[in-house]
C-alpha cells in the first residue's frame, strides 16, 4: 500500500467521507470489472459495485490498513456479494475441467470471435479461485506479487493458478469455436 | 511445464521486453505448451477495459458523500448497550407499574372490605384474606393467635348486626366465632402452667370476648349460637387453666398486656 493510500486509509477510517470518495475514485473501474466479469450483465455489476463500496464504508472501523492493502479488503467484500448474489438466485457452479478433442486455430479464435460476452461467459465457467487470479492478473493488470496479496495466497500458488486457469481458458475457447 | 516460467514469460511480454516468439524461442522445448498459454493471455490483456457509466459512478460517489458518517465500534457498542438498558429499563417500568397498580388495586379492595358485614358483596374478599392470613402464620402458637383475632372480628361483625337484627346472619357469625375460637384452643400447644405467658395471653383473651359476647344485645332467636359460643370459651378457659399434669391451675394473675382482662372468667350462663 502506498503511503497516499494508506494516508487516505487512515483518514477513512476516522470517517472522513472526503478521503473514502478519493478511494472510491481510485477503485471503482476495478472493482466493477471484478464484479462484471463474474456477473455478466452490466446492470447487475454496478448494482453491487455501489453496495461493495456501501458495504465498505459502513464498515470502515474494521479495517485495518497493517493487516492488508486496502484493495484486499474492497476485493474480499465484492468477493463475497458476489457469492451472495450467485446463492439468492440459485446459479450453477462454475464447470472446472474440460476436454477438448478439437484442435482449432487458437489465434483466429482469439482475433477474430474473442468477444467481451465470450470472454465473461468462459472465465465464468473456471473455478472461483482461477477466476480471481484471470481477473487481476490479466484483466486488472496486477502482477503475480500483487495478486498474491490481493487474494491473500502465496505467490507459488497464485502461479500455479494462473497457469491451470489459461490452459483451461485456452481450452474453452477452442471448443466455443467449434462449428 | 514450470509454472515460474509461464510467469517469467508473461511478465517479459507484459513489459515489452519480449514477444511470444521470443519467449517461444528462449524454451524450444515447452514451445507446444506455452503458445497457446500465452496467446490467451495476450488476449486478455488486449481486451478493452471495461467501464462503468459515468452516471452511475456519479450517482454512487454522490451517496457515498451523502451518507453519514458511519459509528465506531465503541459508538455502535454504547449505542447497543444503551438501547438495550433503554428496552429492559421499559419493560421491567411497565411490569412494576402493572404490579403496583394490581397490588394498590387489591390493597384498596382489601381495606374496603376489611369493615363489611356478612350482607356485603366484599365480605367474601374479607374472608378470603383472613384465610391468607391463616396460611402464612408461621407455626401453631401464631395460627391460634389468628385465629382469636377473626374471633375478635366475629364479634365485632355480631355487634352490628344487632342493629340491624339480621338473626339469619348473626348465627352464622356466631358459628364461626366458635369455631375459630375451639379450633385456636386446639392447636395450642400444650400449656407449661398458668405462669405461661402464651396462656396468660390466651385466657385474657377468652375472658373479654365472654365479657363482649354477654354485653351483646342478641335476639332470642340466637340466643343458642350465643350459649354454644360460651360453653366452648369457658372449654378453653378450663382446657388452658389445666396443668400438664392434669391438675388444675390457679387463674391467670396478673393480667396479660395488651389484653387484659377486664374481670376473672365468669361462670358459665345456664341455659
Amino acid at each position: 500500500m502506498s503511503d497516499d493510500e494508506r494516508s487516505l486509509a487512515e483518514r477513512a477510517i476516522a470517517r472522513d467521507s472526503a478521503a473514502f470518495a478519493l478511494l472510491y475514485d481510485r477503485y471503482v473501474d476495478k472493482i466493477y470489472r471484478y464484479i462484471l466479469y463474474k456477473v455478466g450483465s452490466s446492470t447487475e455489476a454496478e448494482d453491487l459495485t455501489a453496495q461493495v463500496f456501501l458495504k465498505a464504508w459502513e464498515n470502515i472501523g474494521s479495517y485495518h490498513w497493517t493487516e492488508r492493502p486496502f484493495a484486499a479488503w474492497l476485493y474480499r467484500i465484492a468477493h463475497n456479494l458476489v457469492v451472495d448474489h450467485f446463492r439468492t438466485r440459485h446459479v450453477a457452479a462454475p464447470i472446472d475441467d474440460l476436454s477438448l478433442e478439437d484442435d482449432a486455430a487458437l489465434e483466429d479464435i482469439v482475433q477474430q470471435q474473442l468477444t467481451n460476452e465470450m470472454l465473461r461467459k468462459t472465465i465464468a465457467r473456471l473455478t472461483d479461485d482461477q477466476q480471481q487470479v484471470i481477473i487481476l492478473r490479466f484483466l486488472e493488470g496486477y502482477s503475480t506479487p500483487e495478486v498474491a496479496r490481493l487474494i491473500d495466497k502465496d505467490e507459488g500458488a497464485v502461479r500455479a493458478l494462473q497457469h491451470r486457469a489459461l490452459d483451461a481458458l485456452q481450452r474453452m475457447l477452442r471448443k466455443e469455436a467449434k462449428p | 511445464m514450470n509454472d515460474l516460467i509461464l510467469d517469467q514469460c508473461l511478465e517479459e511480454i507484459r513489459a515489452q521486453r519480449a514477444t511470444v516468439a521470443d519467449c517461444l524461442a528462449k524454451y524450444p522445448d515447452l514451445a507446444d505448451e506455452l503458445k497457446p498459454l500465452l496467446t490467451t493471455a495476450a488476449a486478455l490483456e488486449a481486451m478493452p477495459e471495461m467501464q462503468p457509466s459515468v452516471t452511475f459512478k456519479q450517482t454512487t460517489r454522490a451517496r457515498l458523500l451523502q451518507l453519514r458518517r458511519p459509528p465506531s465500534r465503541a459508538e455502535r457498542l454504547r449505542d447497543h448497550l444503551l438501547a438495550l438498558t433503554t428496552t429492559r429499563l421499559r419493560f421491567a417500568a411497565t411490569w412494576l407499574a402493572l404490579v403496583l397498580l394490581l397490588v394498590g388495586l387489591i390493597g384498596g379492595v382489601a381495606y374496603a372490605a376489611n369493615d363489611s358485614l356478612p350482607d356485603s358483596p366484599l365480605y367474601p374478599i374479607k374472608r378470603a384474606a383472613e384465610q391468607l392470613e391463616l396460611t402464612l402464620a408461621p407455626d401453631p402458637t401464631s395460627q391460634a393467635r389468628v385465629r382469636m383475632n377473626l374471633a375478635d372480628r366475629r364479634l365485632s361483625e355480631m355487634k352490628a348486626l344487632t342493629k340491624s337484627g339480621q338473626s339469619q346472619l348473626m348465627e352464622q357469625v356466631l358459628n364461626d366465632y366458635t369455631r375459630q375460637i375451639s379450633t385456636a384452643i386446639s392447636i395450642l400447644p400444650p400449656p407449661t402452667g398458668s405462669e405461661n405467658p402464651v396462656t396468660q395471653e390466651f385466657l385474657g383473651r377468652l375472658t373479654q370476648q365472654q365479657q363482649e359476647l354477654r354485653a351483646i344485645p342478641a335476639p332470642s332467636a340466637v340466643q343458642s349460637a350465643v350459649q354454644n359460643a360460651l360453653v366452648t370459651s369457658q372449654k378453653g378457659v378450663e382446657k388452658l387453666l389445666t396443668q400438664p399434669n392434669g391438675s388444675p391451675a390457679s387463674p391467670p394473675q396478673p393480667p396479660v398486656p395488651n389484653h387484659k382482662p377486664t374481670s376473672p372468667p365468669v361462670p358459665l350462663m345456664s341455659k
